[in-house]
């Protein structure tokens, strides 16, 4: 017990006595059925310094928290002392719109930042995401992926800069605060989505996109995935100025009879969303465009499905537009799950209620092997994940992956257990 | 047998004799790049397969020797010279286009494919690969991927990180690894891309490709001074524009060019800026028009509008000339190239051109205004004494304005050997030793391009010329 007494009393000199708990207060930093000793809430960068410091040189284990929206998403941590959470680094350090971009602290709730952006008519060009509450910090450390990267790409391509503390708690930088940069190693790369097994992420810095001049969300139906996915590749074809796509199955739309719904949000000037809808409208048939009113029900499919407690199992699957319709048509016969699609991305997410999680994962691994690519278990009963990775098999350069995590980790203080490997 | 002699043979015989050079006159070629300085390896092997280029790195390692890869030696900071000798390993020989699946939009090729080819590969599908550095019609994408290559058009669509998905890679012990942007784990594949050969040789690489847009407009618009056209840079950014690019060319160019190329520039202009915007037609055309009512509010003299590819290529012929066309004004050039905050630019460059005044050079800027990439190139004369020292120093002067704006040491030409004693004017030592721990993971040492990117190494010659890398030999193979 005195070595719990040291613990927390040296985390509040650090943090200062309100800042770090013990007891009740973890239950809520809670992963996969593992609480944490103390709970840390550092509110400045030095803090986080100190508490990283003081775990690694003591051997305790830190898993970073922003929001704790996605932090279902990860194998069963082998350790777990400390809940480091940065969730009170907020606000804007820098932005100047014309620099179009913008530096924040890692714990900025992505809706806030919007907000702020939107006064100058500018975007992080990133979500929605399903939860208000997600931080920058948090889905750049899990390389949190929306419908818009059909148009802006993925947090890879819009971060440029970051203030990183190391395991061994050095304040450090990457990239910098200009949009083009190639001075030093660009290891925003390898931060990004490293999920925080290789330091912990405090400051970013985002290359900006205007806010497209006018929007308009667009539905259709369809009898099959391979037909919708083959629309919007046409459309994607013929350059149409669209935002996203979004392909949804019955059981995503809670449409009581069969068949597909692809979302299509046209961005761009007033003109060009006009030629965009006249296209989309020559391309389908009348009776597949959908009412205004059901194309908007459908925007948050996917929100509702990511947030929905009776969902048992979830999956993110990757694999070559081409093989998507083949893809979505196995998923189906897994006792036909949500599926929300992305067809230029190639890219599934399923979302199951029923059935027996192992088995559904076991007969989808068989599945993949033929079609190719990779998948990602992004929810599953906490039970399941001390027999199975939920990042699938390990990739071919994962001795490389090793070596990193020695490298920038070698006492295991970050995360241990949680990433792919279980790195 | 001598180790050297042996080296030759056992390189040979994984080889065949055709495809290694040891002669002294074959390794002359191989000395530089498109900077002034030079270094001899003491052996340079051309493999045609991933196997050999394995072969050659596990075989330079048993002799203990450094490998440096090298593709068309366009290189602007000295990456691709054997700094300490050792083995180069030209990729020219491995430049297929292995596969364009217009389906999913990738195109597949080997590293020594030149840039421009992959374009034209992808043409018949209306696809084609965005980043376009100025070399493009030289360069390979191999030595693309290892300085992260700009370009005009990196402005709308990222630079070549933002394009390269997938790797076939030899690590320094040679084996070959397959690394993805989109697999499991560590996005091993972003950080390779800009490691400036220092980690690992590419040997395959599975690109992005684009559809072409449907309308394209050119806008060249020239104005009475400088600082109207960097103003009106700073405005369409802020009215909310992207363009696909936005270049400018400032006086000094301006003169060049006319002598060389005839576009029509007026001699009294103080700065040109081309302007162009993508999209749907009805698109292009609103952007159009909004970035020629913002020409016209900073007093824009003159538009010129290109909208079919023969005006088009006519408006770009003054910025794609310039470089070559400044071999008339003076016998050698010093290339810099660094980035500041876009609202910073009409401030540094109004201090560029003191400072050039300061030191008595003439500076001729042609860059990629709309990222805020500066390409500040000072005109001298390397026969007269003292003027090379004089031009570093002033080069390090410009590179620092950019730092104190707020900026960077390089936007697209890399560190290499020319600016690693900058690198601790941005990065602090624990910074630096971060990225020492990603070369540790890779196990390569020194193995793989030594004295490149950290500046504690030891560099190309004596250290005193360490940063002469970019002065370049004037002349029209020369690229900004």
């Amino acid at each position: 017990m005195v070595k719990e007494v040291s613990l927390i009393g040296e985390l509040q000199s650090i943090a200062g006595a309100g800042l770090a708990e013990e007891g009740p207060a973890c239950t809520a930093f809670a992963v996969d059925g593992l609480t944490p000793r103390a709970v840390v809430r550092p509110s400045t960068y030095q803090g986080v310094a100190e508490v990283l410091r003081y775990g690694n040189t003591n051997r305790l284990t830190v898993i970073s928290w922003g929001a704790g929206s996605m932090m279902q998403t990860g194998n069963r941590p082998s350790k777990y002392d400390i809940a480091l959470s940065v969730a009170g680094l907020t606000g804007i350090v820098e932005y100047e719109p014309a620099d179009l971009t913008v530096t924040c602290r890692a714990g900025e709730p992505l809706v806030a930042l919007q907000e702020q952006l939107r006064r100058s008519r500018q975007m992080l060009p990133s979500g929605p995401f399903a939860s208000r509450e997600a931080t920058v910090g948090g889905i750049v450390a899990t390389a949190g992926a929306s419908a818009s990267r059909h148009a802006y790409g993925t947090p890879r391509d819009f971060t440029i800069g970051m203030q990183v503390v190391t395991a061994d708690g050095r304040i450090t930088r990457t990239g910098g605060k200009v949009v083009k940069n190639v001075a030093g190693y660009d290891l925003c790369k390898l931060y990004t989505g490293s999920r925080g097994t290789l330091g912990v992420i405090v400051e970013l810095t985002f290359k900006l996109a205007p806010q497209p001049r006018h929007e308009q969300r667009e539905a259709l139906a369809f009898d099959d995935a391979a037909t919708a996915c083959a629309f919007a590749r046409e459309l994607e074809r013929q350059g149409m100025s669209v935002k996203a796509f979004t392909l949804l199955n019955r059981a995503a739309t809670g449409l009581p009879r069969g068949g597909y719904v692809l979302a299509v949000d046209l961005a761009g000037t007033q003109a060009a969303v006009n030629r965009c809808w006249e296209t989309l409208s020559t391309l389908a048939g009348a009776a597949q465009q959908l009412s205004e009113a059901e194309a908007e029900r459908y925007a948050g499919a996917e929100a509702e499905l990511q947030t929905a407690a009776s969902v048992t199992l979830e999956c993110e699957i990757t694999v070559l537009p081409s093989d998507l319709p083949v893809l979505i048509e196995r998923l189906g016969e897994t006792l036909e799950p949500g599926i929300v699609a992305y067809p230029t991305i190639g890219l599934a997410r399923a979302f199951w209620t029923a059935g027996d999680a192992e088995a559904i994962l076991t007969d989808l691994t068989a599945a993949f092997r033929k079609i190719g690519g990779s998948m990602l278990v992004r929810r599953c009963p906490p039970s399941l994940k001390s027999r199975i990775d939920v990042f699938g098999e390990v990739p071919p350069s994962f001795p490389l992956m090793q070596r990193l995590k020695r490298e920038f980790d070698p006492n295991g203080t970050l995360s241990p257990g949680r990433f792919v490997g279980r790195l | 047998m001598t180790a050297a002699k042996r080296l030759i043979r056992e390189l040979q015989s994984a080889l065949g004799r055709r495809w290694v050079l040891h002669a002294p006159e074959d390794l002359l070629v191989y000395e530089y790049d498109a900077t002034i300085d030079r270094a001899l390896p003491q052996a340079v092997v051309l493999p045609e397969s991933a196997q050999q280029v394995a072969q050659a790195v596990r075989i330079a390692r048993r002799y203990g020797l450094p490998v440096t890869a090298r593709g068309a030696g366009t290189g602007l900071s000295g990456g691709a010279l054997a700094c300490e000798g050792g083995v180069v390993i030209v990729m020219t020989r491995m430049n297929r286009v292995i596969k364009i699946d217009a389906e999913n939009q990738l195109a597949v090729v080997e590293p020594g494919v030149i840039n421009l080819d992959i374009s034209k590969a992808a043409a018949p599908y209306g696809l084609y690969y965005a980043p376009d550095p100025s070399s493009q019609k030289a360069c390979t994408i191999g030595g693309n991927i290892a300085e992260n290559a700009g370009g005009p058009h990196c402005l709308r669509y990222g630079t070549t990180t933002n394009h390269v998905l997938a790797l076939e890679i030899v690590t320094a012990d040679g084996e070959i690894a397959e690394i993805s942007a989109t697999q499991a784990g560590y996005d091993l594949t972003g950080v390779l891309v800009g490691s400036e050969g220092t980690l690992a040789i590419v040997t395959k690489a599975t690109l992005r490709l684009l559809h072409k847009p449907e309308a394209t407009i050119t806008l060249l618009a020239i104005f009475d001074r400088v600082s109207e056209a960097s103003e009106t840079v700073s405005a369409i950014i802020s009215a909310g524009i992207l363009p696909a690019a936005l270049e400018m060319i400032d006086k000094n160019t301006m003169d060049a060019v006319e002598e060389f190329a005839h576009c029509g520039y007026p001699p009294d202009a103080g700065a040109v800026l081309l302007i162009e915007v993508e999209g749907l037609s009805e698109e292009a055309e609103e952007q159009a028009n909004e970035v020629r009512s913002i020409c016209e509010k900073f007093g824009v003299r003159e538009l010129r509008t290109g909208t079919d590819p023969a005006e088009r290529e006519r408006l770009w012929a003054g910025r794609k000339s310039a470089l070559g066309a400044l071999g008339r004004k003076a016998p050698s050039y010093y290339i810099l190239d660094g980035v500041v905050p876009r609202t910073k630019l009409p401030s540094v460059l109004a201090e560029v051109y003191q400072a050039c005044d300061r030191f008595g050079f003439a500076v001729a800027n042609v860059f990629h205004a709309g990222d805020g990439n500066l390409h500040p190139n000072v005109l001298f004369d390397e026969r007269v004494p003292g003027a090379t020292a004089r031009v570093l120093e002033l080069g390090e002067e410009i590179m620092r304005l950019c730092v104190e704006a707020g900026g960077s040491i390089s936007g697209e030409h890399g560190v290499g050997f020319e600016k690693r004693s900058y690198m601790s004017w941005i990065f602090s030592e624990d910074d630096l030793e971060v990225m020492a721990r990603l070369k540790a993971a890779f196990g390569a040492g020194d193995g793989f391009n030594p004295g490149k990117v950290f500046p504690t190494s030891k560099g190309c010659g004596e250290v005193s010329s360490h940063m002469r890398a970019a002065i370049a030999k004037a002349g029209p193979g020369a690229y900004v």
